[in-house]
């Protein structure tokens, strides 16, 4: 009996000790893995923050060098064209007009006037070139058909432009960020793509807003922009990826299947009546 | 060696109640850490009555089984953010501590037995959970950072410890002078010690806060 209680006894006291000894090494097991896991998940995370940070640094420059070259642009015309005209009407219209003989004077008076008029002209379309009246008081839709008119008025290309589903027009900060967008695909593919002819379409599609701008010419795919994206260059196209941000919108380049023209898609998303704004 | 024990156990439980008087300016409006200081206080009022109270010792440990179960318990409820399963620990808590009572005024069953099982599975779920939790926060804080983490880390480490002493003592007469009895004085001690740690932490929490300087996000919202 004794015998068997000593056995019984060391019996349990084995397991035990095997007992607590595994239950002791899952405990321990499972909150290492925890904290390990967590540590991994923590430095990813940071990874992509990082990454994150580094591309709003390159847009917010890309952004900042845009202005300070539109400002450099606007401060040479001002100086170089307005400045002249200006001064030049100055000279026909000094205190020894009074002096002269009044065929003279009506003369000087009808240059210094052709003068300021053109002065005016310059300053308007500088304005214009600013913020297009059109698109403030018309809309986009307007404003959008007035450039492609012009482009297409100056011989250069077959530019239209079609809006099948816009009959309200979205509030006015989101047309003129819309209609950057577009004036810098524009000039894009006026600039690089040799193309003969461009063609834009608008229509809605569930809560989804779609611009389509096609061309014949020399066009982006979807890899060559994000790899323009993240170097250096391509500050215009950084331009449009940070006015899209505004918009949570996207942005896709793309081939079309036939292989004859480049595609560049728009997709913002409605919310109600408005495109979503932050 | 057992003397060592005794004295090293009885520092080891009253570091929790002192910490969290050292700390208590920084540490009073945490309502966790309060009823871990409850719970450390009752272990070391438990520790005297046992020596005092011989004939009632086991009555005392029962009651203490059940306490224990409920101040962690608790600690999880406070702890834990999800609100559906703090219902759960809510409702499986009473019929738990019903369970409990009933088993311990009506013999029918090996109390240790059952209680110190259902203590650990539940417990041990409930951590499990809370760790899964922890996981999923969108936070940058290491989980060690934590006082929560050294708690929860204190409360399995001494149930998992204790378990199977638990499930095979089945006389509780003899508990207290049987030399198995030190497995539960040196659980007791790593527990106590991570608790201290969890008071400690708690203090520098802030401090502990891992900064972010990113740029304000909020930049790209407004308008051009």
């Amino acid at each position: 009996m004794i015998i068997l209680q000593i056995a019984a006894t060391d019996k349990v006291s084995t397991v035990l000790f095997f007992g607590t000894i595994g239950m002791l090494a899952l405990t321990i097991g499972l909150v290492v893995f925890i904290i390990f896991h967590q540590r991994k998940v923590i430095r990813y995370q940071t990874r992509l923050q990082k990454l994150e940070q580094n591309q709003q640094k390159m847009l917010l420059n890309a952004s900042i060098r845009m202005q300070e070259e539109e400002r450099q642009r606007i401060a040479a015309d001002l100086h170089d064209d307005a400045g002249p005209l200006l001064a030049t009407a100055r000279l026909y219209l000094n205190e020894n007009l009074v002096n002269l003989d009044k065929a003279t004077q009506l003369q000087s008076i009808y240059s210094a006037k052709q003068i300021i008029d053109d002065t005016i002209q310059l300053i308007r379309n500088i304005s214009h070139s600013l913020l297009p009246p059109t698109l403030k008081n018309f809309g986009l839709e307007s404003a959008v058909n007035d450039l492609f008119q012009k482009i297409s008025g100056s011989g250069s290309m077959n530019a239209s432009s079609r809006f099948h589903d816009y009959k309200e027009r979205l509030q006015t900060e989101t047309e003129l960020i819309i209609f950057r967008v577009i004036q810098e695909l524009v000039n894009n593919i006026l600039k690089h793509s040799n193309a003969s002819f461009i063609h834009l379409t608008q229509n809605t599609s569930g809560n989804k807003f779609f611009i389509r701008l096609h061309h014949d010419g020399r066009g982006l795919t979807q890899a060559d922009f994000e790899k323009l994206n993240k170097s250096n260059v391509g500050l215009g196209l950084k331009n449009i990826q940070s006015r899209l941000k505004v918009l949570h919108g996207k942005i896709f380049f793309e081939k079309d299947m036939s292989q004859t023209y480049y595609k560049v898609t728009i997709e913002l998303i409605k919310e109600g009546d408005n495109v979503l704004d932050a | 060696m057992a003397p060592l024990f005794v004295i090293l156990g009885l520092l080891a439980q009253l570091s929790p109640v002192v910490l969290f008087f050292v700390f208590f300016k920084r540490n009073k409006k945490i309502i966790a850490l309060w009823v871990i200081f409850f719970y450390a206080l009752l272990s070391v009022i438990s520790g005297f009555l046992l020596g005092a109270v011989k004939n009632h010792a086991s009555l005392v440990i029962s009651y203490f089984a059940i306490c224990e179960y409920f101040f962690f318990a608790a600690f999880f409820f406070l702890s834990i953010r999800n609100r559906l399963f703090t219902k759960i620990i809510i409702a499986v808590s009473i019929a738990t501590i019903g369970f409990e009572l009933f088993l311990l005024y009506s013999h029918i069953a090996n109390f240790d037995f059952w209680a110190a099982l259902i203590t650990a599975i539940l417990i041990v779920s409930y951590s499990i959970f809370f760790f899964y939790e922890q996981l999923n926060l969108p936070e940058t804080l290491f989980i060690y950072q934590s006082y929560k983490f050294w708690i929860v880390v204190g409360c399995i480490v001494y149930l998992s410890g204790t378990l199977f002493l638990f499930l095979f003592t089945s006389d509780l007469k003899d508990k207290q002078n049987s030399s198995l009895w030190i497995i539960n004085d040196a659980f007791e001690i790593v527990k106590n010690i991570f608790f201290s740690i969890a008071f400690i932490i708690a203090r520098n929490n802030k401090l502990n806060m891992i900064t972010d300087d990113s740029y304000d996000t909020n930049m790209f919202e407004k308008s051009f």
